[in-house]
């Protein structure tokens, strides 16, 4: 039997770095990561406003993207090629996106409704202020995205939107994935599961659970790095998804204890009682022109989660685009050669004359 | 790039993921895991909240600040920061109601610019004079 060949090198390395999580600023540099450049226009608290502006202007009504308050907002913008903001610039969109940044104990007692009717309403009105413009359309990302729907279901917050995009965003979390089956089980007591935490609750805490939502692929990570190892541009790709994904951030306590039990647990959006700013809202009431672009193999939020936007009086009117791209959750964006038919989507979309 | 030795190892390595795979999800749906392991997790939390309870406790003995009471000044931080935005907020939508009235005096900036222009205007009369 022929002897088994050298592992490639630099393979060891990668999978040490991998492994014991030791990525550096360098490796980011070095891999060219959030390639898009973008200047702060706004901060308070733990966020920030950035302003990605293309050259010479644009034509189209300014886009704000919320991200996910799970993970950081890069995953919009990874590296050279595989970034959505990259894209949206290109095509002439002006971006403002929210950096979330670490919440510290003092935002413990913010929840949806605060991040919702105060920040993004905040964030809104810093856009108008340097645009000029009356409206905004507004975008989100996973839980990014379902902030953005509250704030559209609002009868009086959805004056601010003329559109509205939802990336890979749940808003019905019955039977949304194997998260909603573990909080589902009877006895699954958030208060008591989170008890020691004043403010926030760290990162490690519920970011050891998400590798099991996702059993297969991620046995499977390393084996997929050595087969595909002199495959150009795929270590770079996988590399910085993996930086991205080790790069976890905690949660304001009450707004985890609302993701559990509001959203999770009582699926109170779906069902119309989710409170902001004083009043009810429901996914149902949602009625400006909408893009929901959903992953078929997403792991975190199942295509039942996003469906629901089917049910919205923007779907009765003939305003709603739902696409199923064949992908996964963050790969639909950054990674899968579907991310090209993604971009062709999103910025059609938000090109539209009309 | 696998030659017969690897490819042994390949598939030994499929083969074993492919188990483990089956067998983690699995594990992983079943009700009666999930239940066991969350009872067991609040049990951990439920003495960590014990702990940190008697931490308090003793700093509060010491006549020290205790991690709660810091967390308390960090949200009333928060608090004022919002209420700070908040009322700058009301004050610049204020200014520019009353900007918007018929009669109303101009705003800074835009006097500042006609103060220029007169200013620019009244330089080049010096000049041509």
């Amino acid at each position: 039997m022929k002897e088994v060949k050298e592992l490639p090198e630099g393979y060891r390395e990668m999978l040490s770095k991998s492994v014991m999580k030791k990525y550096t600023e360098a490796d980011r540099k070095r891999l060219g990561m959030e390639p898009t450049a973008k200047t702060g226009v706004f901060s308070q608290a733990s966020w920030t406003l950035y302003r990605c502006q293309p050259v010479g202007g644009s034509k189209y009504l300014p886009v704000l993207m919320i991200p996910s308050l799970i993970n950081r907002n890069y995953i919009m913008d990874l590296i050279p090629g595989h970034s959505l903001m990259e894209s949206m610039k290109n095509a002439g969109l002006d971006v403002f996106l929210i950096d979330w940044g670490t919440p510290d104990a003092g935002m413990g007692n913010c929840g949806y409704d605060h991040y919702v009717s105060k920040w993004v309403k905040r964030a809104i009105r810093q856009i108008k202020k340097l645009t000029g413009a009356s409206q905004v359309q507004l975008a989100g990302q996973c839980l990014g995205g379902l902030m953005a729907a509250l704030y559209a279901a609002h009868p009086e917050l959805k004056k601010d939107v003329a559109r509205l995009f939802l990336l890979t965003a749940p808003v019905d979390l019955e039977d949304s994935g194997l998260l909603a089956q573990w909080t589902s089980v009877e006895g699954f007591d958030v208060e008591k599961l989170t008890a020691p935490f004043q403010g926030i609750v760290p990162a490690e805490f519920f970011h050891a659970s998400f590798p099991l939502l996702d059993v297969k692929n991620q046995l499977g990570k390393y084996r997929r790095l050595l087969e595909n190892f002199e495959m150009p541009g795929f270590k770079e790709i996988w590399e910085s998804l993996d930086i991205w994904a080790s790069d976890n951030v905690c949660f304001a306590k009450r707004a985890f204890l609302e993701l559990i039990k509001d959203f999770y647990q009582e699926n109170r959006f779906y069902r119309g009682n989710f409170i902001i700013d004083g009043t009810p809202v429901s996914v149902k009431d949602i009625d400006v022109p909408t893009l929901s672009l959903v992953a078929r193999d997403d792991h975190v939020f199942n295509e039942r989660a996003a469906r629901a936007i089917q049910e919205a009086k923007c779907a009765y009117n003939g305003r709603l685009d739902y696409h199923i791209i064949p992908a996964g959750h963050v790969s639909v964006i950054a990674a899968h050669p579907a991310r090209i038919e993604s971009y062709r989507i999103i910025n059609e979309f938000l090109t539209r004359k009309n | 790039m696998f030659n017969m030795g690897d490819d042994l190892m390949k598939q030994w390595t499929e083969n074993w993921e492919k188990l483990m795979g089956e067998h983690l999800e699995k594990l992983v749906h079943n009700e009666k895991f999930i239940n066991e392991m969350s009872k067991s997790i609040a049990a951990t939390m439920t003495g960590k909240a014990m702990y940190s309870k008697l931490i308090d406790e003793q700093m509060a003995a010491m006549n020290l600040p205790s991690r709660t009471e810091m967390v308390k000044v960090l949200q009333k931080l928060t608090d004022i920061e919002e209420r700070l935005i908040d009322l700058s907020e009301r004050f610049e939508d204020y200014v520019e109601a009353q900007s918007r009235k018929p009669g109303a005096p101009e705003k800074k900036s835009r006097l500042k610019s006609r103060q220029k222009q007169n200013l620019e205007k009244s330089k080049a009369f010096v000049l041509n004079k």
